[in-house]
């Protein structure tokens, strides 16, 4: 799905980055491994639990991740983090290769499922306290624990540099947040509208800048 | 159906906020049905899930090792959802088309199990009266079998009326019996599977009393040496060995 001229995407090697090889399997590189994470799951769909372990290794630290990053609390996105694992595997027939990549099928059901927690009344209350100093804070993770991340924490680095300042605080707030958008536009003293609007062309302007093409 | 509260065209500057989670329950739902009448958001929403998949793939968060080990032990005991069954029905006619069905040395099967028996060899016993409904409920382990890629099929007629086959995969190292029009047994009587190999005839499992007509069910994994599987009616528990002509014998080797 990745546009090659649009991103250069370096040729494989034994330091390719996790991001990368998803990447790759997204764009269907015509030497690209066999063991895709589409490979793998289409191969999970059928039982096999050394596809599924495979899987996990490739993608949990992406759902831990981005769960982490909407829920703050370890402890909870370790329980939400293997929901969503189980759930991969307990829904892995459901997968559609012609609908989207294996990463995006997975990291869709791990935000949204972030996102249920945080509604939870149990965080309500923390979340509140967490607001303001949420407000100026980067849209990367500073402290990213592993090497393998920092090509693609450069590259969503850029690709955020080309939205507005207030494009990226709503996509900051309605992804990251884990906010509803009228919640957003409290937030940020704005019409429901403009929220909508920012960050849908935020997000339109990282589609193009990272070259993604479905 | 509910009629929705947004017009189509304020449905489209919901593909943002719909992507990052941040539509209520209700307007998600109408989103989500909006989405299945309109290309057009469904190729944006496409687009924009892949957008915020790669933001998310930038937070590489090393997960603590027993995390793997709980994920990995909560798999094996959830049961995965079935396939949408239209592309099976169209692989297993693949399968049996490219397939012919192989001749059945019937005679040479048959003096294998009771030459053993002739013989007084010692049959190996595992799990000889195992019940294979709970393998059977293992769907995703039949369907797996069924759609390998190097699936291979033995088939005959059972000579009590009925066909039976046999798919086999080598890649995964496991097969499945399927029975059709089987005719049914008494109530103490039960149709029961056999491995055979040079040594004999070990159990693969009883079908069960009062089962007959169609019949699927996923094979223990095969002892070395299996030549053939075969089919027999025991009595109602199984047997250590076979104690009737088999109805049905399929070579697999």
């Amino acid at each position: 799905m990745a546009e090659q001229g649009r991103r250069r995407i370096p040729p494989p090697n034994e330091t390719e980055s996790v991001n990368v090889r998803l990447l790759r399997s997204a764009s269907g590189d015509p030497k690209g491994q066999p063991d895709t994470a589409e490979h793998l799951l289409t191969r999970v769909a059928r039982g096999e639990d050394a596809a599924f372990a495979a899987l996990y290794d490739r993608l949990a630290p992406l759902v831990l991740g981005v769960v982490r990053r909407v829920l703050r609390d370890p402890a909870q996105s370790e329980e939400v983090t293997q929901e969503v694992m189980v759930e991969v595997w307990r829904t892995a027939t459901r997968f559609d290769p012609a609908k989207g990549t294996a990463a995006a099928w997975v990291l869709t059901m791990a935000h949204r499922r972030a996102v249920d927690r945080v509604r939870s009344a149990a965080a309500a209350t923390e979340r509140d306290f967490v607001v303001g100093l949420r407000d100026q804070q980067p849209a990367y993770d500073e402290v990213a624990e592993a090497v393998e991340s920092r090509i693609e924490r450069e590259q969503v680095r850029k690709a955020l540099d080309a939205l507005t300042d207030v494009q990226r605080q709503a996509v900051e707030l309605a992804y990251y947040g884990g906010y509803s958008y009228p919640e957003v536009a409290t937030l940020l003293g704005l019409p429901l509208g403009t929220v909508k609007t920012r960050v849908r062309d935020g997000l339109i302007r990282l589609r193009d800048a990272m070259g993604v093409s479905a | 159906m509910s009629t929705p509260d947004l017009s189509s065209s304020d449905q489209h500057a919901l593909t943002g906020v719909y992507v990052a989670d941040a539509l209520s329950e209700p307007e998600r739902r109408d989103f989500e049905a909006h989405l299945r009448r309109c290309a057009d958001c469904a190729q944006e929403v496409a687009e924009l899930q892949e957008t915020v998949a790669l933001l998310a793939s930038a937070e590489y968060v090393t997960p603590p090792s027993e995390l793997r080990a709980r994920v990995l032990a909560e798999a094996s005991r959830t049961r995965q959802l079935p396939p949408v069954v239209t592309r099976i029905s169209r692989r297993q006619d693949q399968t049996r088309s490219k397939r012919s069905a192989w001749p059945v040395a019937i005679a040479a099967v048959l003096a294998l199990i009771f030459g053993g028996l002739a013989g007084g060899l010692a049959l190996q016993n595992r799990s000889l009266t195992s019940d294979l409904s709970d393998v059977q409920a293992a769907s995703a382990s039949v369907r797996s079998v069924l759609t390998a890629p190097d699936a291979r099929t033995t088939s005959a007629a059972a000579s009590g009326g009925g066909r039976g086959a046999v798919v086999s995969s080598a890649s995964l190292g496991r097969s499945v019996f399927v029975g059709s029009d089987l005719p049914a047994v008494s109530s103490a009587k039960t149709y029961q599977i056999w491995f055979v190999t040079a040594a004999g005839a070990t159990s693969a499992g009883v079908v069960g009393s009062d089962v007959a007509g169609d019949i699927t069910r996923a094979l223990p994994a095969a002892p070395a040496g299996t030549t053939a599987v075969a089919v027999s009616v025991e009595p109602a528990g199984g047997s250590r060995a076979p104690t009737t002509t088999p109805v049905l014998a399929l070579p697999t080797a």
